[in-house]
């Protein structure tokens, strides 16, 4: 094989979604990138340094996963003009490393063949060979090598295997771009491919003569029947969500008795006074109230780690695509809608894999329906005020069940009738999806990952919430009126009086002022409601840990209309929680979405629908529920 | 104006400042800001 002496700066991993990109990428640069075992993780271009075992530095790009160059979508735009050298900021890069899937070497190969095209020097990096093997497929890395004309490095990245082989393939002098052997003049391009790649195949990766039933193979005859799969679908989430309630319930109760045991401290060592105030009701209270709910966040992103990680998520996909047509979508909205679960910046930015731009509108437009991590501390506080804890954690699972549904349902029936509006797409779009092999969950990936969004959380509540939590304490404080009780001083205070502007607008769907003051405020971030309602509603903290856990929900239920009926009757909690279901309280949010959708006007418009929605919905709940005589 | 008065309402005045400011303040280019706990990406 030639080689030349071109010096080495930049090379890019390319591949089919789900081919190891971000996991080799990730294990050559120790980055931490969000690796998951269904297709489309990667939507954007990711880039980190390596070294090669002569020390030199290198620039390692990742790309978004693709299935050809044509260039459809948004992320394969991205990825052909990465190779081009025309992405803004980025030069053309000197070696391309084509990760493919080794048990799927007959799909993968397309893409591999169109790069060594494009006339970039090219490695192959075989990923995946130990799953190529246990399906009984022969390899022949040596043969490929010589058909393709580039080196070839059989791996497995996700163990580090094979990653010193491919830095050892990264030293200079560097191949050459390889010769094109498949295309005869006036041929079709596409078909020139599919048979080499038949003939290539042939020669380096036999497949054993019978087709043997894999464990996956196995598993799939259950996980995708058209009616026990979706039985272990509903059966998997619901489980998931009561091991939530369930799990949470013991780490919680830690924080809590800390929290009181804090605030018992800091009262004990401070005189009554203002500040003392500040820290035990607005900081330790405000931010503090948020950070309970931390173990539940960690234990969702567990799960959902567990079930990327295991490709799970993919059969989920494919269960959905059905569902999804019904809403006038693609499985390819799947991906950008579940990622929107933890949450709807990823989410939206997600749709880049989209081809059809009213698709990926629509999908844009209904992402932030799917609950996000954010309204859970909300949904946390609400659903155990709604049924009592004796009720058991399972009824509990079931009305969060119901809200994700909710959310989801409501999101389809939109999307239903909002891309009916829109048209239908000039070119018809395709789906393709990749259903890989069950593996055993990654679990340094999944609990770094868990570990990222813990920080993420503890990091928005000792940040933003804490920020808002003080200027929140110091809303309802200021300003004082002395000789009055704790009731009348609020209703004095700054906050006292935006939440008697705010009453008329949210009494008719069951709230009072205070709890419409604590709505106004979680559209910074949604958790601040919590923090809100507890300076609001001035929980105070105490040492008394089985006191302490449940002062919040014995305060807000306590908590009554000056005619003296309770404020917080399950009624007004409904409604309440089809508030929060609803609302677009995210500014972030809204201003990805601009970006994305490439206009304000869009990102503006659904934020007016979504609030106008969520108080409509919440309307006809309390309403309607009253007629009934709830 | 007692001291806890005065110190609650300094840092009141700090908090207000930096929020001021973050707001103000040119943003910067990005993916997802980070702050949903997304991937962080190494500038090149």
């Amino acid at each position: 094989m030639t080689q030349s002496s071109i010096a080495l700066s930049t090379i890019a991993l390319i591949g089919n979604p789900n081919a190891g990109k971000t996991t080799l990428f990730n294990a050559l640069t120790g980055a931490n990138q969000r690796v998951g075992n269904y297709a489309g993780v990667t939507v954007e271009v990711k880039s980190g340094e390596t070294y090669t075992p002569h020390g030199r530095k290198i620039r390692v790009l990742d790309l978004p996963g693709c299935y050809s160059l044509r260039a459809n979508s948004p992320d394969e735009k991205v990825a052909l003009d990465a190779l081009s050298g025309t992405l803004p900021g980025e030069a053309k890069p000197d070696l391309v490393v084509c990760v493919v899937d080794a048990s799927n070497l007959e799909r993968h190969l397309q893409l591999t063949l169109q790069v060594i095209e494009l006339g970039l020097p090219c490695v192959l990096a075989l990923n995946m060979v130990d799953v190529a093997e246990r399906t009984g497929l022969r390899l022949d890395p040596a043969k490929l090598s010589e058909e393709l004309g580039i080196p070839v490095v059989p791996m497995q990245a996700n163990a580090k295997k094979g990653i010193v082989e491919l830095k050892q393939a990264l030293r200079l002098p560097l191949p050459v771009a390889s010769e094109i052997t498949w295309n005869s003049e006036g041929a079709d391009p596409e078909a020139a491919r599919r048979d080499f790649i038949i003939r290539l195949c042939e020669l380096a990766a036999r497949r054993p003569d019978a087709h043997q039933q894999t464990l996956s193979d196995q598993i799939d005859s259950a996980l995708l029947h058209p009616i026990l799969g979706w039985v272990f679908l509903i059966g998997i989430f619901f489980t998931v969500f009561w091991a939530i309630f369930s799990f949470a319930e013991i780490p919680m109760g830690w924080i809590e008795s800390g929290q009181g045991a804090l605030a018992g401290w800091v009262s004990s060592l401070m005189a009554e006074g203002d500040l003392r105030s500040l820290i035990v009701d607005g900081v330790i209270g405000g931010a503090g109230g948020v950070i309970v709910f931390l173990p539940q966040i960690v234990l969702l992103f567990l799960f959902i780690g567990l079930l990327e990680s295991s490709g799970y998520m993919s059969r989920a996909a494919y269960l959905m695509d059905g569902v999804m047509a019904k809403a006038g979508l693609s499985g390819k909205s799947f991906l950008p809608l579940f990622s929107s679960y933890a949450c709807a910046i990823p989410g939206v930015m997600a749709t880049r894999t989209i081809d059809s731009a009213k698709e990926r509108l629509v999908t844009i437009f209904v992402a932030p329906w799917m609950s996000c991590s954010a309204r859970l501390p909300v949904y946390f506080l609400i659903i155990p005020l709604l049924l009592h804890e004796k009720e058991g954690t399972w009824k509990q699972a079931l009305v969060l069940f119901g809200i994700y549904a909710l959310g989801t349902l409501t999101a389809f029936v939109v999307a239903r009738l909002l891309r009916g509006r829109l048209g239908e797409d000039i070119t018809p779009g395709h789906f393709l999806l990749e259903l890989p092999p069950y593996r055993k969950p990654q679990w340094s990936y999944i609990l770094r990952h868990v570990l990222d969004r813990a920080l993420a959380f503890v990091k928005k509540a000792g940040t933003v919430i804490l920020g808002l939590s003080i200027l929140l304490w110091a809303l309802s404080t200021y300003p004082k009126k002395d000789g009055v009780d704790d009731a009348e001083a609020l209703a004095h205070s700054a906050m006292g009086r935006i939440g008697e502007v705010i009453e008329p607008v949210v009494k008719p769907l069951g709230f009072d002022g205070r709890m419409g003051t604590a709505i106004l405020t979680s559209f910074a971030a949604r958790e601040v409601f919590v923090s809100s309602m507890a300076i609001l509603y001035r929980v105070d903290e105490s040492d008394d840990e089985e006191k302490n856990r449940s002062l919040l929900r014995d305060q807000l239920s306590g908590s009554k209309w000056p005619d003296g009926r309770p404020i917080f009757t399950p009624l007004a909690l409904v409604s309440l929680l089809v508030f929060f279901i609803y609302a677009l309280q995210c500014l972030p949010t809204t201003a990805v979405v601009a970006r994305e959708a490439g206009s304000w006007k869009w990102a503006i418009g659904q934020f007016v629908f979504m609030t106008a929605f969520a108080w409509v919905a919440s309307l006809l709940v309390f309403q309607g529920g009253k007629l009934l005589g709830f | 104006m007692d001291w806890q008065t005065l110190t609650a309402s300094g840092i009141v005045a700090i908090t207000l400042v930096i929020f001021i400011y973050r707001l103000a303040r040119p943003k910067k280019k990005s993916g997802c800001g980070h702050g949903c706990g997304c991937g962080k990406t190494k500038d090149p």
